[in-house]
Formats: structure tokens, sequence, C-alpha cells
């Protein structure tokens, strides 16, 4: 162990910077520049202009609260039932209680008729809307889309809860430019104590998701308003006559609304809290879903958005772009770096991997100190998740880039996204079909 | 009865046969239900339902034993007479030719009348119960099940006891058979479950399927399709076109062909034609055909209906009296039994041999008692009956006495006064009740008369007595 220390030591004291960056190459330019600089830049350029646009800000509460929309929650789900309660209960507190419920009950076989029918009774929704058999979450929020009479839509995962103001705070975007077209909410997870897996998510959804939000909304990139928490215009969703085929239909929504001529708008006060899954199983098949949505919508679906025609937007194109880049493209490249350590530099391997674990833990610890500067809202201390930050390194840096991978390749190759059962088998045929 | 003798009955319907006297009650008969009582067997002409069905509830409803519990008859009733009105009736002939038929029963029940003891009660609710119960024993019955009836406010009639309540007032029969039950009289099991309107109590009710924003059942159903293709939910009429029967998906314009295979139908949308509300389930409601409130089926009165069983202290009740009446009349302080008062009038009659002075018995009776209990209810009946004691013993002497004889009739003895003094005193103090009375129970106009008996040396105290309470019995 000593032996191996003081050989680690002789090893740093040895690297000159040309060999450092031979050695770390992937760290230095695409880890640290998009991940850490560019992303530090833009929060200070985002601190200061939300200082400049206060006068702003406060013109559009004031018009939100002139305006005073009507709202249209949706709910869309099937086996909610018994979450049901503990949503609208926090919904009960908003500070803007202007809005309906909706909630579509996709075939479920549990107890969600009779509670929602409840509901419904005692006035604590405005709508259960039952489909016997079930269609899949796109078909429930289209429904529930049917039925909605607000100007803004509100789409919202039953499994959610959220502060008391988040209503009013992601509605008030709306009002700072009329071209915003959706206005996605900002998650955390409620059970970050669970177990090891929900902690590190949550540090994942502080950093990696909430932040990188911030950031890609600053530079007009923001591609996926998440199912949990998102707001659009009603018009907008009417002319896309809703959503389409999932798993995956998030982002797709998102993409479309972009197309559309529509900007998306991150709010990081409209807090909401969700039950990340606890298990790696679980986490496992979750993020596999997720990931593959990235070949399949962004790479197949609306790959036109890269084609030079009339229709074509530089953001939209950027957006995509970076989306792809880092997401997929990087994620292979990183196997190359593996590859190009493993053939060139075998005899140092071990030294390179503790170094690489150092440095992406020092920039972890860096990022999660540095970056809670300007995250508005946080629902559990900061000192707790200090100790689990080292850990990140094998989450993020290896674990979830290998189900990426992983997912890349099976729906690349095999188009396993259609296979999944989170959707219909009757619908996933016809989207397989049509490439949708 | 031969068709020949058919001939001889008067045009009043009465006629005389096998020793009984019989009378045919037409639509059109001017006689009114007491003089009925002077006949042993009524025939009710039953061609026209309405008339059978008012005529027997009306007869079986009345106070009196020797109506209500009199053979009664249908005579050509038409087919459409129901299983109720069936069974407080005692039969039915086609014609007067079948008469023979009806003897051995009408011999039966008048012999069976003859064993009921029939004692008269304060208590409104006593009567009822004896009433009901010496009804189904004369006609053979120890069940008294519930019957299906139309007409009936509460869904059911009890025979031997329904007829005694207005529409309005029918619910109270589920008091009187508790109260029943409670005595020991009669036993009980499950019958049915039925519902009430949760404001009047009535049981007839309609149910419709409503919208839940505004309570209208005026709606138009439709179809939700599911275009699985593009995902694309909405009604049918989304993808109907106005030129064929084609549906189209308005998302994707891809045409729907084959369910389960291009789109399915996972539910149904109602839409209000009155406030044109969107909904999928309709909320079900009960209008009470009585008071016409819109109940929530929820918040109907849900009441269990049971059917009795007379129990051997019931049987001995109808055969011996009603224990529990004796020990009502026993319980209003200030008065006494009949018969302790019949004793002391005799006492008082020999006292008045020797010391040659006045005394009288005076009777106050309330012609509408049944009018005076509906309006009070049965828990303030018997505060009541004690305000009415107190008001008496507060006009006659304390060595005076007050008996009972009826729920609505009571006597008193006041002894050793002047007669004009006396009489004096229960004019005023018919006054003074019809007063208290009237003054007191919102709506209610008190009728009350008074008779009044000098007492003599040289008749039997019985009969002097029996003279004064004839025309009250």
């Amino acid at each position: 162990m000593f032996e191996f220390i003081e050989e680690f030591i002789a090893f740093i004291k040895s690297l000159t910077t040309e060999h450092f960056v031979r050695l770390f190459w992937f760290f230095i330019f695409f880890e640290m520049i998009r991940y850490i600089i560019l992303e530090f830049v833009v929060l200070l350029i985002y601190k200061i202009t939300t200082k400049l646009k206060t006068k702003h800000t406060i013109e559009a509460e004031r018009l939100f609260k002139f305006d005073n929309p009507f709202l249209s929650i949706i709910v869309p789900g099937k086996n909610e039932g018994e979450n049901l309660f503990k949503l609208i209960n926090s919904l009960k507190e908003q500070t803007y209680t202007n809005f309906e419920i909706i909630v579509v009950d996709d075939g479920s076989d549990d107890e969600t008729p009779t509670i929602g029918r409840k509901l419904v009774k005692i006035g604590l929704i405005k709508h259960f809307i039952r489909n016997e058999i079930r269609g899949g979450k796109a078909s429930a929020a289209n429904l529930a889309l049917r039925f909605a009479k607000g100007k803004f839509v509100i789409h919202l995962d039953a499994d959610c809860s959220f502060d008391n103001d988040a209503i009013e705070k992601i509605i008030i975007p709306f009002y700072l430019d009329d071209k915003i077209g959706a206005v996605g909410g900002n998650v955390a997870v409620r059970n970050y104590k669970e177990t090891l897996v929900t902690t590190l998510q949550a540090i994942e959804y502080y950093d990696t998701i909430s932040i990188s939000r911030i950031v890609s909304s600053n530079l007009g990139i923001y591609r996926v308003i998440s199912g949990a928490f998102g707001a659009f215009k009603k018009e907008a969703l009417d002319s896309l006559k809703g959503w389409d085929i999932g798993p995956g239909l998030d982002g797709d929504i998102t993409v479309k609304i972009r197309k559309l001529g529509y900007k998306i708008e991150f709010a990081p006060e409209a807090m909401c809290l969700t039950n990340a899954p606890n298990t790696i199983k679980k986490l496992t098949k979750q993020r596999l879903r997720w990931d593959k949505s990235l070949v399949r919508f962004r790479m197949r679906k609306h790959k036109n958005i890269f084609y030079p025609n009339k229709s074509f937007n530089f953001s939209n194109f950027i957006s995509l772009f970076e989306n792809i880049m880092y997401g997929f493209v990087l994620n292979i490249k990183w196997v190359f770096y593996v590859i190009d350590i493993w053939f060139n530099n075998a005899s140092q391997i071990e030294f390179i991997f503790v170094t690489n674990i150092i440095l992406y833990t020092i920039a972890n610890y860096f990022k999660f100190i540095v970056f809670s500067l300007f995250r508005t809202r946080k629902n559990a201390p900061i000192s707790y998740f200090l100790m689990y930050i080292p850990a990140m390194v094998f989450y993020f840096g290896y674990y979830l880039r290998s189900v990426r991978l992983v997912a890349h390749f099976q729906e690349l190759f095999f188009k396993t996204s259609y296979k999944d059962p989170w959707n219909p088998k009757k619908t996933s045929r016809f989207a397989k079909d049509n490439n949708l | 009865m031969s068709s020949q003798n058919e001939n001889l009955l008067n045009n009043e319907g009465e006629f005389q046969y096998k020793g009984h006297s019989f009378y045919i009650l037409y639509p059109n008969s001017t006689k009114t239900i007491e003089q009925l009582t002077e006949y042993e067997i009524i025939l009710i002409y039953a061609s026209h339902p309405e008339f059978a069905s008012f005529t027997i509830r009306k007869l079986r409803g009345f106070k009196d034993p020797a109506m209500y519990l009199k053979p009664i008859f249908f005579l050509k009733p038409s087919n459409d007479t129901n299983n109720y009105l069936n069974t407080i009736s005692d039969g039915s002939i086609y014609n007067l030719s079948q008469l023979d038929a009806l003897i051995p029963s009408i011999e039966e029940i008048l012999t069976a009348n003859t064993k009921v003891y029939i004692n008269n009660s304060i208590s409104y609710e006593s009567e009822l119960i004896m009433k009901m119960l010496s009804f189904n024993f004369t006609r053979g019955r120890k069940q008294i099940n519930p019957i299906p009836y139309m007409l009936s406010a509460i869904n059911f009639c009890y025979p031997g006891l329904s007829s005694s309540f207005g529409y309005s007032e029918e619910n109270k029969v589920f008091d009187i058979l508790e109260l029943a039950e409670s005595e020991g009289l009669i036993s009980s099991s499950f019958y049915d479950k039925t519902h009430y309107c949760s404001k009047c109590n009535n049981g007839a009710l309609y149910y419709r399927s409503v919208c839940p924003k505004c309570s209208s059942s005026n709606s138009d159903t439709e179809d939700i399709v599911h275009h699985f293709r593009c995902g694309y939910v909405g009604p049918i009429s989304d993808y109907k076109n106005e030129i064929d029967d084609t549906l189209f998906c308005p998302k994707c314009n891809k045409n729907l062909r084959h369910i389960g295979v291009d789109y399915d139908k996972p539910s149904a949308l109602h839409t209000c034609n009155s406030c044109s509300n969107k909904f999928q389930d309709f909320e079900v409601k009960a209008k009470c055909m009585n008071c016409e409130y819109d109940n929530e089926i929820e918040y109907l009165i849900e009441k269990e209906i049971k059917k009795y069983t007379i129990t051997n202290k019931g049987e001995s009740a109808i055969l011996y009296g009603y224990v529990a009446m004796q020990k009502e009349i026993e319980e209003i302080i200030g008065t006494v039994k009949f018969e302790l008062f019949n004793k002391m009038t005799k006492f008082e009659i020999e006292r008045m041999k020797y010391s040659k002075h006045q005394s009288f018995v005076a009777l106050l009776n309330l012609k509408n008692t049944n009018e005076l209990i509906t309006k009070v209810g049965r828990s303030h009946q018997r505060e009541l009956i004690k305000d009415i004691i107190l008001t008496v013993r507060n006009s006659i002497k304390p060595f005076d006495i007050i008996s009972f004889r009826s729920l609505s009739t009571f006597v008193f003895s006041i002894n050793e006064e002047k007669e004009e003094t006396a009489l004096k005193t229960v004019y005023e103090l018919s006054n003074l009740l019809n007063f208290l009375l009237t003054d007191n129970v919102p709506g209610f106009d008190a009728k009350f008369e008074f008779d009044f008996l000098v007492l003599n040396t040289h008749e039997h105290y019985k009969k002097q007595l029996d003279r004064l309470i004839q025309n009250y019995e």
C-alpha cells in the first residue's frame, strides 16, 4: 500500500504539463471546459443579468397578477391513486389558486378510480377521467388536454409535491417574453435520505440537472421540460395536437414547441419534489429509457433540425447539436479515451485511474460548493451531501456513462425503446414503423 | 243467494242473508262510516279500483273496532286490485250468488272478533298497536308482513296499521312497530332494505343519471377515440367528416380503419346539453316524487323493513287487554284507574245516602284527539296529558278523583257540591282546556265537549256511569 502511494507520488511529480494534458485530455478539454468553466461563466452571467432584469421580472409578475390567467393542471398516470391526496394537498397550498385539476387514469387496476371519483365529489379536482383501456402516457395527457380550459397547461407527475409558490413561479416567465411557449420547473429529490442511490441522484439533480438547465436556458438551448413539472401555452399544445407516443415524450414535445418558433425557459424557483428510484435496478431501467430517447428523438425523429432548409433555426440546431455532442459523441469518445490510455500508457494505468478520480472528485466538490451559490432553492442541507461527493465519480463517471452507452447501442441498432413496456405495444408498433 | 233474491235488494244496498246483515257500499252511497257500523258485513262494490282502494283503506283506518274489525269483501273487483288491498279485505266475490262461499269465513271472523278484548287507552300508540294486533289475529295471521304498495309513502304497507295513517304521516308506522316490539308484543326479522327522501321521508323516488355540475339529465354521449399512431385522443366527432363515415385523425390526417389495430375506444364522454359541461361519470340522484327534492344517493335515509310475528305476550294482549296501557294510566300522576273510579263512585253513592249531599260525575271529551296527537307528536303527548290533568286538578277539590276512560275521554268526580256550582266548574273547565290547547298547539282548534251526571242513590252506580259514557265510547 505504502509502496503504491510512494509510486503514485513519484508519478505525479514526474508529470510535465504536456504529459498531464496527454494523459487527462478528456477531463481537461471536455469535462472541465464544458461542465465547470463554461457553466461557471454562464452562471455568473445569469446572476448578473438576473439582477439587471429585476425591473423586467417585477413587471412580468405585475402583468401575471393583472391577467390572473386560468390554468389547467393535468395529471396523467396509471395506478397513481395513493399519490393523489398528497399531490392535491400540495396544490391546495398554492399562493396562486386560479386553476383546475384534471386527473386522467390510464387504465389503472388498483383503487385509483375510487379515489379519483371521491376527489371530484368533494370538489378537490375538476375532472377525473378514466380510460378503461390503457393507452400510454401520451394518450392520457392528450385526453386531459381535451378537457383543459386554461390559458396555460401544467403537466405534473402524480408522485410530486410542490413549493407553495411553484405554480406562480412557473407561469411568470411567460409574461417575460411573449415568445416563450413552455417553461420547465425545477425538480429535486424528496427521498434523498432513503438509500445511497437516491442520495447520489439528489446530488445529480442539484448539479447536472438543475444547474445545467439554468445554463442551457440562458444559452437558449434548454431542451427537455421534465414531465414531472412543466408548463405550456395551451395554444402551442393545441397546434401540436398534444403529445406524441413515448417513452421520451417530454423531450419530444419540447423540441416540437421549439420547432414552432417558441422559446423554452427554465424556472429554477418553481420547485417540485419527486421520489427518485431507490434501487440500482429501478434507476438503471429509468435511465435506459431516458437515454434511448436521445437517439430516438434527437437523432432520428427530429434530425431535420440539422437540415439547412427554410425552417432551419440556429438555436434549435445548437440545442440538439450540444445534446448529441455531449450526450452521445463524447460518451463514445470516453471509450476511446479509455482505449487510448489502455494501449499507450498501460504501465501507468492504475496511477492515471487514481489521478482521474482525484481530479473528478475535486471538480465535483468545486462544482457542488461553488454552484450552490447559484441555487435559488435547496430542499436539503448542502453539508449532508459532502461526504457522498467522492462516490459521484463512480456514479456519474462510470455507472451513468455505462448505462448511457448501453442505451445508445440498444436504441441505435435494435430500436429497443419501442419494446419498452412503459408504452403499450399497440402504439409502439406504429411509432416504430413510422420512425416516430 | 239466488239471482231472484238479488232483486230483493233495496236501493240502499242492504240485505239480510243467513242471519247476517250485509251492506253493499256503492260509489254513490250516502251513508257515513258511523252508520255502516250497524251492519255485520260490508261488500264494497269494487268495479272502480280507485273507489275500492280508497274505501277499504278508509274503513280499515277508522278508529272504531266495530268498523276496522268488520268482515269486508270486494264485490265485482276489477282485475287490477293489488296484494295489499286484497290482504286488508277479507276476500272477493264476483256476484252475489257466491255469498254462500263467504259465510264460513264471515263466521270465523265474527267469532274471532268476539274474543278480542278492546279496552280504551289514553295512548294513541296503544290504540294503534291493539288495532294492528287484533286485526291480524282475527284474520288468523300471526305474521304481520310488509306488502309492497305503490300508493304508500314508504313503499310498504302493514295490514291493520298503515291504513290508520294519511300519506304524509305514513312513516310513523315505523314508530308504532318499534314501540310494539319494545313492549314485546311482536318480534321482528329482516325483510328488506329501502331508501327514503332525506327531506320528507317519502319512498317514492326515481333515479336519474345527471350532469355532476348542473344535475340536468339532458346529455349526449360520445365515444373517446385513441389513435395509436400519433397518440391523439378525442371524441369520435373530432375524427368524422361531413362527406362520409370515414374516420380521419385530426392530428396526423391518417385514416382510422380497424378498431384494435389503428385505434380503440378507451372511454366515453358525456356533454351536458344544459350547461355544456363535459364529463365521464354521471352522478346518480334520486328525485323525490313527493317533495321533488333531488337527493344525493349517499344522503338518502336507509331503512330496514322488517316483518313481524305476534308474540305470546301480543296474543295475550289481544285476548285480555294491553297491559302496558293500564300501566301508562297509572303513571299519570293525579289519576286513578277506571275500575277504581267505579268503586269510588259506588262508595260516594253510599255516602250520599247518609249525608244527604249532592255529588256529580263530569265527563270531558276531546273530539279531535287524533289531530292533536298528530300535531304534538308522540314525545310531547304525555306532557300534554299531564298539563291537562294539572288544570283539572286545580279546578276541583283535593278529594275529587280523575280517571281516563280513553285517550280522548276522561271523567272526574265533583263531590259535596251544589249542582249549579258543579255545572259551572265543568263549563269553565271545558272552556279553559279549549283555550289552553288552542293557544299552545299551533294550528290546532280544540273541540272539547262535556257531559254531566247527577248521581242518585236509587240507581246502580254502574248503570249511571254507563249512561254517562255510552255516547263517548
